[in-house]
């Protein structure tokens, strides 16, 4: 289905793109403009900076002044508001492992895809309780081939002297280029809102909305490109004097056999 | 102009076969050159009588082609391609031959297209409009493809003036181009993974933006 849509998409920029290629009479134009513009124009290129055109001293200070400000602005705001992954930065823990292996999960989608006809659009499955979603009628005629699986785990730690706490983790499974709300089978009212695409090299894109009545005034959205089965924190900020970081695992499984 | 043909014999390429120049197109990377026969010109001659004639000849079409998908404006993209040249002539000498002149003319092209989106941004100009009417026009008008409608064409040119430059650059230099996203990074100066990422960036917001047309 994706495919199919990124063909008519480039189908439809090739068009444009011939649609709106320079004509043979602008061509023209333009090429006499060209020569030109050189033939008169050895000099022209060599002043193209006159002297008195040059920034003059007083506003390169006032450019460093200014950015100088506002690195400083990012630094003091950094940790009063959600800030993007830092890349680079300590991860929390090392990968933790699926609370089900991957096979098992597969499984698990797939006897669900056979029990609604492979229109599952999310699952989400807690240690008591599963949550399913089921794709709309319109979109059902074509089944999404690839899922992908997310692990997002929210940890917490007054200080950097104490270990990491675990404070919420979700584990769920959800076809390709859905946008799904789910809601949070590891915590009541935590919903998540997910959309995932495996890219080539081994990388998935994911956009995540995350809200969690462990923090009702935070908000986290965020858009990563990550390499399949590598942990990266998504999220760091600061909330009452507690530090969270909001880590994110994702791997693609492999394509369900329907029917 | 009488002396600018690009259809005519007046500015017939030249391969070198001997000399400093072979050596330097020798040394030129391949890349690239199966899209454009005359990827592999010799900057380091433009001074030279005619030379940079013919390399308007052979490149003016495909640098002016791709501004104008950057700039999404004629005026602004005529001005570019003439940059370009200017560029491309006087810093011939430092052009470095490990890359082939097309991937170069590239580079100059999208850093000089978006040296011209911000100055315009700085200006505090409107952003670029769509431009209006239209039509099947240029060399390749698509002939043996399903002609999409003129409401699409419209619709993409307002999607695709609705993404932030670097977007646009992207799907430009993949999907239209025909690019490989390492060659597209290269290009844009970013990493592949970036690349990659604004790619499907594009694609998801082009495709929102055009649902009417993709969902009939």
């Amino acid at each position: 289905m994706t495919r199919e849509s990124d063909e008519k998409l480039d189908r439809a920029l090739a068009a444009w793109a011939a649609a709106r290629a320079i004509n043979d009479e602008r061509w023209d134009v333009l090429a006499q403009r060209v020569v030109a513009a050189q033939a008169a124009g050895a000099d022209v290129i060599a002043l193209s900076q006159p002297v008195a055109a040059r920034p003059h001293p007083w506003r390169w200070v006032a450019a460093l002044a200014a950015a100088a400000c506002v690195c400083a602005a990012l630094g003091i705001w950094r940790f009063g508001a959600w800030t993007n992954v830092e890349r680079g930065g300590a991860l929390a823990s090392v990968p933790d492992p699926w609370s089900r292996p991957l096979e098992v999960q597969s499984q698990v989608l797939q006897e669900f895809q056979n029990v609604f006809d492979g229109n599952v659009a999310w699952l989400a499955a807690g240690p008591k309780r599963c949550d399913v979603g089921v794709k709309a009628a319109a979109a059902s005629a074509a089944p999404a081939a690839e899922y992908v699986a997310v692990r997002l785990k929210l940890v917490r730690r007054a200080s950097s002297d104490v270990p990491w706490e675990v404070v919420q983790v979700d584990e769920l499974i959800i076809a390709q280029q859905i946008w799904a709300e789910v809601p949070s089978a590891a915590l009541d009212g935590a919903r998540l809102h997910v959309w995932a695409f495996p890219v080539d090299d081994g990388l998935v894109a994911v956009d995540l909305r995350y809200n969690t009545p462990a923090l009702p005034s935070e908000n986290v959205e965020v858009s990563t490109l990550q390499p399949r089965g590598e942990q990266m924190p998504v999220a760091r900020f600061r909330h009452d004097g507690i530090e969270y970081l909001l880590e994110q695992v994702v791997e693609v499984l492999p394509p369900q056999k329907l029917g | 102009m009488a002396g600018l043909d690009r259809s005519s014999d007046l500015f017939p390429h030249r391969h070198p076969t001997s000399g400093w120049l072979a050596f330097a197109t020798s040394c030129w990377a391949p890349e690239l050159s199966s899209r454009d026969e005359h990827s592999r010109d010799a900057p380091t001659a433009l001074r030279a009588d005619g030379e940079f004639e013919r390399l308007v000849v052979s490149h003016l079409e495909r640098v002016r082609n791709l501004a104008y998908r950057i700039v999404l404006c004629e005026a602004t993209a005529d001005d570019v391609a003439q940059e370009v040249f200017l560029r491309a002539r006087a810093s011939a000498a430092t052009f470095r031959g490990d890359a082939a002149l097309s991937t170069w003319l590239y580079r100059v092209t999208v850093n000089e297209a978006k040296s011209q989106l911000r100055k315009k941004r700085r200006s505090r100009e409107s952003p670029l409009p769509a431009e209006e009417g239209i039509e099947h026009r240029g060399r390749d008008d698509g002939a043996g493809r399903e002609s999409p409608s003129t409401e699409l064409l419209q619709d993409m040119e307002r999607a695709l003036g609705q993404l932030s430059p670097k977007l646009r650059t992207a799907i430009v230099l993949t999907a239209i181009e025909q690019l490989s996203p390492s060659e597209a990074a290269a290009i844009d100066g970013c990493s592949t993974a970036t690349m990659y990422w604004r790619i499907h960036q594009a694609r998801k917001k082009l495709k929102h933006a055009l649902r009417m047309h993709f969902e009939s």
